[in-house]
């Protein structure tokens, strides 16, 4: 898998502007990810968004700032897994992060278990209600324990994606922790969103 | 969460086990709480409840040689097995066995495409390739052939076809099982068996001639337990020139009746794929005092619909038919049908749909387009395998119960009994189901706009599919008592589901009871016979072994 530090390296080849603003981001924001080493992170080979929820459309937003790979879906993951998926989880998986309905994680996880892969990391948004909404995370706790506490002072959508864009390399218990949001249900949602990390089950991490 | 199989100790087991480890590797031998779980049916109706079906766990070879082994194992410790493609028929319990504590035999990585051949219109592939991958073979080699694939489309046609899956093209080809040809299979003793021309060494037309020489086997093996298959041949259909479709409607109620005769002359003269059934009046739903009437006790009345349908405009039935060919036969072929409906029924309507060259383009594919709304998924017209299913069948009216803080959908069970071809078959289904189903808090199943399917080319389907959650023990309580009360009722009427999870698979096959349940004590004498220990897919289709015959569920 690659290290945080080889994808910079290599990207520095390409671009240096991207990078810069990837690390300022990173720098500016240390209180989020007090406890995570990051000479153990890997990018995420992408992050799946569904546009029928606009969180998941600002989730993405965030981590394509942090410089992940977006795959979009409708709902549908045919032509992700037809075009991409299929060869790439055969070849060489690494971490997939997604924020989708449970319909689209439904599938993927299925055709992510056939092929030696497990959720590592699951988050289930409820629809907000009133002026709150609550959200369930499992995973690693050097995951799921920084970005949480500041779930209630700031977008959780922002915070969600900058922390999926970047999977933490160690093999570590998985624990949940519980968080409410202040948030209005404005797009109508009325299912669970769901936020989950899909990685090979060589790595060692728990399945949640 | 593994559990022992019945009878076996935990020092065989281990003893088992060490031989699968030898036959597979030590990392495909799955026996972990977190490996077992993706064999239980995520959709069960007794989702954790003691009736749940819940593995021993998994072995997953790549090799008929690998199979032999560890059907040898098993014998030796008298391990149950339950053999799956790729486990993906949810709804009808995916990988679970029908056995708690079996072992499931998981075959998707034998999952090579062994020939596609384009003349001879074939395909022979191993049990874990999927639709997805033998679609992508043939794209990739520009061949001229199409597959005929479920929906979705991430199972396997060894798998689908065995357990008499069905799809929306031809009608050869939509019967799954029907369009085999030729099958290897691993025997309860660990021989390797072919079929047809198959058992000919050196034959040249295995994918060519089913039969072969003498009594042919295969269907056992089909919702069976007396082998493992290994490889499988299948026709498959030449890609057509170009796709046309139409949209007939007649007035009455009554014209239903003629509506099928119709439309089984075409279909069965080959002028036409699957006929999709539809009703205009399906728009009034939004109306309560036609709802009111629906709910009848016994139904409305032909004249009442009528009066229905004429008061707000709309004819009482529809079909949409699919044709397939070249150009020029494609527009004779609807020229006729529009003729031959005219003057068979008496106002019938037709409507032009779309006349399009094959293969589609992705925006063709995705939406059907015409003077009509279309009641096909497009994909699976064209035989192109899609995942998108998943997104809409929790979405649309007829599954309300799907919608749960879960999601759209958390499961479904199917329970989609053959009924005769007949308009008057499909009127009488209408007030049975919507009788009988008045007992349960559900979604409406049975009405009299109710209308079947027609995957089967010779067998009509009436659907219910009820939602099941794994979060809501009372609903699948509920949904479960409505599934046995609706197979009782359906056997009382001649009815009788084609395709089962196995929690219902002893109730399902245990109404084919003629002559005191003549079929069953067959399938079992043989099943003594060709597996005396039981080891292969104990209970599969209602069939136990000698061993386990005490496990029987009604």
């Amino acid at each position: 898998m690659a290290k945080r530090r080889e994808v910079l390296q290599a990207a520095l080849a390409i671009s240096v502007a991207p990078i810069l603003n990837a690390r300022a981001f990173w720098f500016a924001a240390p209180l989020n990810r007090p406890t995570r080493a990051s000479s153990d992170e890997v990018m995420v080979d992408g992050l799946v968004f569904d546009n029928r929820f606009s969180e998941s459309i600002e989730v993405s937003r965030s981590a394509a700032r942090r410089g992940a790979k977006l795959h979009e879906i409708d709902g549908d993951v045919t032509a992700l897994w037809y075009g991409h998926l299929d060869f790439h989880w055969r070849a060489h998986p690494g971490a997939l992060a997604g924020i989708t309905g449970p319909d689209a994680l439904f599938v993927l996880e299925n055709l992510a278990w056939d092929r030696r892969l497990r959720v590592a990391y699951r988050g289930i948004h409820s629809p907000p209600s009133g002026d709150f909404a609550t959200h369930r995370l499992s995973g690693p706790p050097s995951l799921v324990e920084p970005m949480s506490p500041l779930w209630p002072y700031q977008s959780w959508t922002e915070t969600l994606g900058r922390t999926l864009a970047l999977w933490p390399g160690r093999s570590e218990a998985a624990k949940s922790i519980d968080v409410k949001t202040l948030d209005k249900n404005t797009s109508g949602r009325a299912a669970n969103l769901i936020s989950w990390v899909i990685v090979p089950r060589a790595w060692g991490l728990d399945p949640v | 969460m593994p559990k022992l199989p019945p009878g076996v100790s935990a020092q065989d087991f281990a003893a088992a086990v060490k031989l699968f480890k030898a036959a597979v590797g030590e990392e495909w031998v799955m026996t972990s709480d977190e490996d077992v779980n993706p064999y239980r049916d995520t959709f069960s109706t007794v989702w954790g409840t003691p009736d749940e079906r819940i593995p021993a766990g998994a072995v997953s070879p790549t090799t008929v040689e690998q199979v032999q082994a560890i059907v040898r194992a098993a014998n030796r410790y008298k391990i149950p097995l339950f053999p799956i493609s790729t486990g993906k028929n949810f709804a009808y319990g995916g990988p679970s066995p029908n056995l708690s504590g079996s072992v499931i035999v998981d075959l998707k990585r034998m999952n090579k495409v062994l020939e596609v051949d384009e003349g001879r219109n074939f395909a022979l592939v191993e049990p874990g390739v999927s639709y997805f991958d033998l679609y992508r073979y043939i794209q990739d080699r520009g061949l001229k052939v199409w597959i005929d694939c479920p929906d979705p489309g991430w199972g396997s046609p060894v798998g689908n076809s065995l357990d008499h899956g069905i799809g929306y093209t031809m009608g050869f080809f939509r019967d799954h099982f029907g369009a085999h040809c030729g099958m290897e299979v691993v025997l309860a003793n660990g021989e390797v068996m072919r079929t047809g021309m198959g058992a000919l060494p050196n034959a040249k037309s295995w994918q060519d001639f089913k039969y072969g020489y003498g009594p042919d086997p295969s269907g056992l093996f089909a919702q069976g337990n007396y082998g493992i298959v290994t490889k499988m041949g299948f026709r498959l259909m030449p890609q057509p020139e170009y796709y046309r479709t139409g949209l007939i409607t007649v007035p009455k109620r009554q014209d239903f009746i003629q509506l099928v005769k119709t439309v089984n002359y075409m279909s069965d003269s080959s002028l036409i794929g699957e006929p999709l059934y539809g009703t205009p009046l399906r728009e009034l739903m939004t109306n309560a005092a036609f709802r009111e009437l629906l709910d009848k006790p016994g139904g409305p009345t032909d004249a009442e619909m009528d009066r229905a349908a004429a008061e707000n405009n709309l004819h009482s039935w529809s079909v949409e038919l699919q044709f397939y060919g070249p150009e020029r036969t494609c527009l004779a072929n609807w020229e006729y049908a529009k003729e031959r409906f005219a003057q068979d029924i008496p106002g019938a309507k037709s409507a032009e749909g779309e006349n399009l060259k094959v293969p589609l383009t992705p925006e063709q594919l995705h939406t059907a387009g015409g003077d009509f709304p279309s009641l096909s998924r497009r994909n699976t017209t064209q035989g192109v395998p899609s995942l998108g299913i998943w997104k809409t069948i929790g979405r649309t009216p007829g599954f309300p119960g799907f919608v749960s803080t879960e999601g759209p959908m958390e499961g479904h069970a199917g329970f989609i009994p053959i009924i005769p071809r007949t308009g008057e078959a499909v009127f009488e289904a209408q007030r049975v189901f919507g009788d009988a189903m008045r007992e349960f808090d559900l979604p409406r199943f049975g009405s009299a706009i109710g209308t079947p399917v027609n995957w089967y080319q010779f067998a009509f389907q009436m659907g219910f599919v009820p939602s099941t959650s794994r979060n809501d023990p009372a609903h699948n309580a509920k949904v479960d008592k409505a599934l046995r009360r609706m197979t009782e009722v359906c056997a009382e009427h001649g009815w009788g589901d084609y395709r089962s999870p196995p929690v219902y698979q002893d109730l399902v096959a245990n109404v084919y009871s003629f002559n005191d349940h003549v079929l069953r004590r067959f399938n079992e004498m043989l099943k003594d016979a060709v597996d005396p220990n039981g080891i292969l897919a104990p209970g599969r289709g209602g069939v136990w072994p000698q061993r386990f015959r005490g496990m029987r569920k009604i």
